[in-house]
């Protein structure tokens, strides 16, 4: 009877252990290892799977990263005047636009090292300190923003060298939404995505 | 590059004096009735940092002057000599540079109070002068760990709490404010390279640039491709990795 009590005992241990949500310094391993997995998969390799690459890319960051998060940030005091359709149209350009400019950074990977200094969590929002180590002979601090949302860890914000992602967005969609207002900005969001607005001339 | 300090310091420092510099660092301000309880929530530890930019017409005309640089001189020379120098070569190249410029570095430690990072400053130029190979290598940090401490004459300013003064863009330099060109210009005294002659400098300023390029313009053009307004992007970006810097 004794050894039953015990294995319950441990049993309930191990199930509520596993039930514990990833600590956010896991939730950024857990995307950085898989990145990594698809960036240094041979099979993947050829030019000709460039784009089941980063679709496969695109995908990882869709399970950690919060894009109302982002959005609600970026636009900050423009945020709360626009109607729940104009959010969610926002919302699916946003997300499109970061997708594939994080996916392409991504791509830039050619065998660095990542080391992660350690995690602050503050009640529902955590930071994620980590550094690139030997990029073109330089180290890259990163840090990683979350929020906890159902017991679970989401990025909303990513600091490459101390320029905030959601920080700079926000200036330029502040000043585009100044200058042009909401429909604007879509617009030039819409145009950027289709890869005319801006490219590299 | 003395002609430079003798003359446009002084100019500068009028100017800052004139425009009340120390005021300009201004946040944006947050329209507060318009949130919800839950909205307002998502702001609190959020930052807003943002700089004054009364020049942003003329600033616009040298930005894009310098992206037509960049896109039409530096790329394609810079593409050129690194189909010639493998990477390794490139970063050796960039060390050599950067070890000369010590006495900026730990100047500014030693003028911020940072006395680790000077004496580290010191060290790593002895190890790197030597051991390094006149700079090329980097073993100071490889092997003792001690990383560069990046600190120069603008962060020592805002340290003291000098605000940057409003925004500008210079052409060939690029992004720039009043605080970081006066200590640009202070910098240039302690820095080796800007006591050869000029022909001399222009060749060193002009390798750096192409060198620096071949390894870290990806960022630049990357910055381009994701911004939709490139110009604001580059302004902030500036921004906030000069604040960073100089509260690290």
């Amino acid at each position: 009877m004794r050894r039953f009590w015990f294995l319950a005992l441990f049993w309930v241990f191990v199930i509520t252990n596993i039930s514990i949500a990833a600590q956010p310094m896991e939730r950024v391993k857990e995307l950085t290892d898989a990145a990594i997995k698809i960036l240094t998969d041979e099979k993947l390799k050829d030019p000709s799977k460039k784009e089941q690459r980063k679709q496969l890319l695109k995908d990882e960051i869709n399970k950690v990263f919060d894009w109302e998060e982002f959005s609600k940030r970026s636009l900050a005091q423009h945020w709360p005047k626009l109607t729940p359709e104009q959010k969610k149209e926002f919302i699916e350009l946003y997300q499109k636009l970061l997708e594939s400019i994080y996916s392409d950074r991504l791509d830039e990977y050619s065998g660095e090292k990542i080391r992660y200094e350690g995690e602050e969590i503050s009640g529902n929002n955590a930071i994620v300190k980590a550094i690139v180590t030997g990029y073109k002979g330089a180290d890259v601090p990163l840090i990683y923003r979350l929020i906890n949302k159902n017991n679970k860890w989401y990025v909303y914000d990513v600091v490459i060298e101390g320029v905030s992602l959601v920080n700079n967005y926000r200036s330029q969609f502040n000043s585009i939404m100044t200058k042009s207002g909401f429909n604007g900005l879509i617009k030039a969001m819409k145009e950027k995505i289709e890869g005319k607005g801006g490219e590299l001339k | 590059m003395n002609l430079f300090v003798r003359y446009l310091t002084p100019f500068l420092f009028t100017l800052c004096l004139f425009l009340n510099v120390s005021h300009s660092e201004d946040s944006i301000i947050i329209a507060e009735s318009s949130f919800t309880a839950e909205e307002k929530k998502y702001l609190e530890e959020e930052e807003f940092v943002s700089i004054s930019d009364p020049l942003e017409p003329i600033n616009r005309v040298f930005f894009v002057f310098n992206d037509k640089m960049y896109f039409w001189i530096l790329r394609p020379v810079s593409k050129a000599y690194s189909f010639v120098f493998p990477e390794p070569l490139r970063i050796g190249f960039g060390n050599v540079i950067e070890n000369i410029k010590m006495p900026v570095r730990a100047i500014n430690s030693l003028l911020q109070l940072k006395l680790d990072g000077f004496v580290k400053e010191i060290g790593r130029f002895i190890i790197n002068s030597t051991m390094g190979i006149g700079g090329f290598g980097d073993p100071a940090k490889e092997v003792f760990g001690w990383a560069p401490s990046k600190e120069d004459l603008g962060q020592t300013f805002g340290r003291y709490g000098i605000g940057p003064g409003f925004y500008i863009v210079w052409p060939i330099l690029g992004p720039s404010n009043i605080r970081d060109t006066i200590g640009k210009a202070g910098d240039s005294l302690l820095n080796p390279i800007s006591y050869l002659d000029g022909e001399e400098i222009l060749a060193t300023g002009t390798f750096e640039a192409v060198n620096k390029t071949s390894l870290r313009g990806i960022e630049y053009e990357t910055l381009k491709k994701s911004s939709l307004d490139p110009y604001i992007s580059l302004r902030d970006s500036y921004v906030q990795t000069r604040q960073a810097q100089i509260k690290e």
